[in-house]
């Protein structure tokens, strides 16, 4: 017996500590992803009131409810609580909580960096929200802090830069922690490609994470020694080059992305084959894919400079590299669609987003496509319709995964059923809310409304309004889920099952539900033939 | 004590996790050596 072995056997009789003590040093991965899950949705609500406020001065034209500059400070704050606040702390949740269950692992490999992940973040948005009271405001040059814009950012911009460094030190223990729990802390006899595929886009996305966080955190850096210690890396006054900083930015931004979608692509692969009751198509193929979005998300990141001016050699380059993406995506699409095919599918809430996503996700891949072909993207280019496109992505792709998610496993998290019915009035009110939202925004792209302004040309004024009823009546529709997962986490509803769903494949569906504090103290088989849901 | 036991091993968990923070360390710093000599 090993001894790490050995110390679980002897910690194995307590439970988790009472009171504050049991969040505050937690060290479980079940209540640490429950403080991440519980953080991202508080943050979804920061960042939504945000949107709230954008879609509020844009119902109509003029300027009638904030100044132009405050407007500047809330699509900054929308974007980075959103991106780091909601969106991954989300993921890292779920990680936390699923994939010691998916590969029958005792816990996370380092529980105390565990713990140290998350707590950072708390910290972090404290001091990037705390920037919205001080003179100057928060920071208002975009969420891409482009130098020089960003260096005329007042008191703000010192607590911008710590808070981007602690969102990135969180993420970069988070992914070592997430790397060698799966590498080291597997079943025995699970093989790599035994593994859930949820497992997979969590590996992959956990090495992007440390490749590119680190890239981030050299920028910024830069960005402060520039505005502090007379260095002039971005500053064309001292033979800097303002330009280096796009390149740098988006050599991190591009990945990032993906950071943000293959886990959902994760969620989906689990999600379809419970509820279609098959095997999912093309196990190996889907593996390849994710391994290839991952590696070609590293040589496509001009395709957002396009408009800054580069030799024909470079926008060909990263034309073609970009669309090459949609190869292994559609890859995905096909095996999700093949997965499906002749299954017996029935559309509980988990399917319905897992569904909604394959549909809504490909409208945003789709116009991926269309931003990536270099004249038309010349056009496009800080429109509304890139806006409409990375909603797209990031909304019904990004957040429906993520909803999918909590609905898929919140009975074995709870040990208590959701309301399906409510659920499903849940679901169908953000699906047709996210669409009147982010479509019209197409429209107002080609017609040429710039993004980032307070006020527009009374041509827009039409498919404003609906997109701002749109983003209203998804945002209200919000507080149906936060209903729904309260009453599941006070014990309301039917009791879980160990299964919970129709015959599901996985380790996690062998603990019961809720699922005890300590799981496979000692390691299960592992099926040695090629077994749906293991291969 | 057979690989796999070994794979699962505080030592083992621990030179896996410095080699990660190690490669993260090193593209913070090669990014930013790099642009100095861009700048």
């Amino acid at each position: 017996m090993n001894t790490a072995v050995a110390e679980l056997e002897a910690h194995d009789h307590h439970g988790p500590e009472k009171g504050f003590r049991r969040w505050l040093f937690a060290t479980n991965h079940k209540d640490i992803g429950t403080m991440y899950l519980l953080f991202s949705l508080t943050m979804l609500f920061v960042g939504g009131t945000m949107a709230m406020i954008i879609r509020s001065e844009l119902l109509a034209p003029g300027l009638q409810f904030v100044n132009p500059d405050f407007f500047n400070q809330m699509t900054t704050m929308h974007a980075l609580v959103m991106i780091f606040g909601a969106v991954m702390p989300a993921f890292v949740g779920l990680a936390n909580w699923m994939v010691p269950l998916m590969i029958g692992a005792p816990d996370m490999a380092l529980p105390r960096m565990n713990n140290l992940s998350f707590w950072i973040l708390p910290f972090a948005f404290m001091l990037l929200l705390s920037t919205l009271f001080m003179s100057g405001g928060a920071p208002a040059g975009g969420w891409t802090m482009y130098p020089p814009l960003v260096l005329q950012t007042g008191d703000a911009f010192p607590f911008l830069i710590f808070s981007v460094h602690l969102m990135g030190l969180s993420s970069i223990m988070g992914a070592i922690n997430i790397i060698v729990t799966i590498v080291n802390m597997r079943a025995p006899d699970m093989s790599l490609l035994k593994m859930p595929m949820f497992v997979w886009s969590w590996l992959i996305t956990a090495y992007l994470l440390i490749a590119v966080m680190p890239v981030l955190a050299g920028a910024v850096t830069m960005l402060l020694t520039d505005q502090f210690f007379g260095t002039s890396f971005f500053l064309a006054a001292g033979g800097g080059d303002p330009v280096m900083y796009q390149h740098i930015f988006w050599f991190f931004g591009h990945p990032e992305v993906y950071i943000m979608i293959l886990p959902a692509f994760g969620v989906v692969s689990e999600i379809i084959p419970t509820f279609a009751r098959k095997p999912l198509f093309g196990h190996d193929s889907m593996v390849y894919a994710i391994s290839a979005i991952a590696f070609l998300s590293f040589i496509v990141w001009a395709h957002h400079m396009f408009t800054v001016g580069m030799p024909l050699s470079g926008q060909l380059f990263f034309m073609f590299a970009t669309m090459l993406i949609a190869v292994p995506t559609g890859v995905k699409i096909f095996n999700w669609t093949a997965t499906m095919w002749r299954g017996s599918m029935t559309f509980e809430t988990p399917m319905l987003f897992a569904v909604a996503f394959l549909f809504l996700f490909t409208i945003g891949g789709f116009s991926g496509v269309m931003v990536a072909i270099v004249p038309a993207d010349i056009q496009y280019h800080d429109s509304y319709f890139v806006v409409a496109h990375f909603h797209y992505v990031l909304v019904p792709g990004a957040l429906f995964g993520i909803l999918g998610a909590v609905y898929y496993w919140l009975p074995k998290w709870t040990g208590r059923m959701y309301n399906e019915k409510l659920g499903q009035i849940h679901f169908w009110l953000t699906a047709i809310f996210v669409n009147v939202t982010f479509f019209p925004m197409h429209f107002l792209g080609l017609a040429g409304m710039p993004r980032r302004i307070p006020d527009y040309a009374t041509q827009f004024t039409d498919w404003n309004f609906v997109a701002s009823i749109g983003a209203f009546g998804f945002g209200l529709s919000q507080f149906i889920f936060v209903y729904i997962v309260i009453s599941c986490m006070r014990g309301r509803g039917e009791p879980a099952t160990a299964e919970v769903w129709d015959n599901p494949k996985g380790l996690e569906w062998t603990v019961p539900s809720p699922a005890p504090f300590h799981t496979f103290e000692v390691p299960p088989k592992i099926p040695a033939a090629p077994a749906p849901g293991f291969s | 004590m057979t690989r796999k036991d070994d794979r699962r091993s505080p030592a083992s968990v621990r030179r896996s996790a410095l080699w990660l923070a190690a490669i993260a360390l090193a593209i913070f710093l090669g990014f930013i050596f790099l642009s100095m000599s861009r700048a």
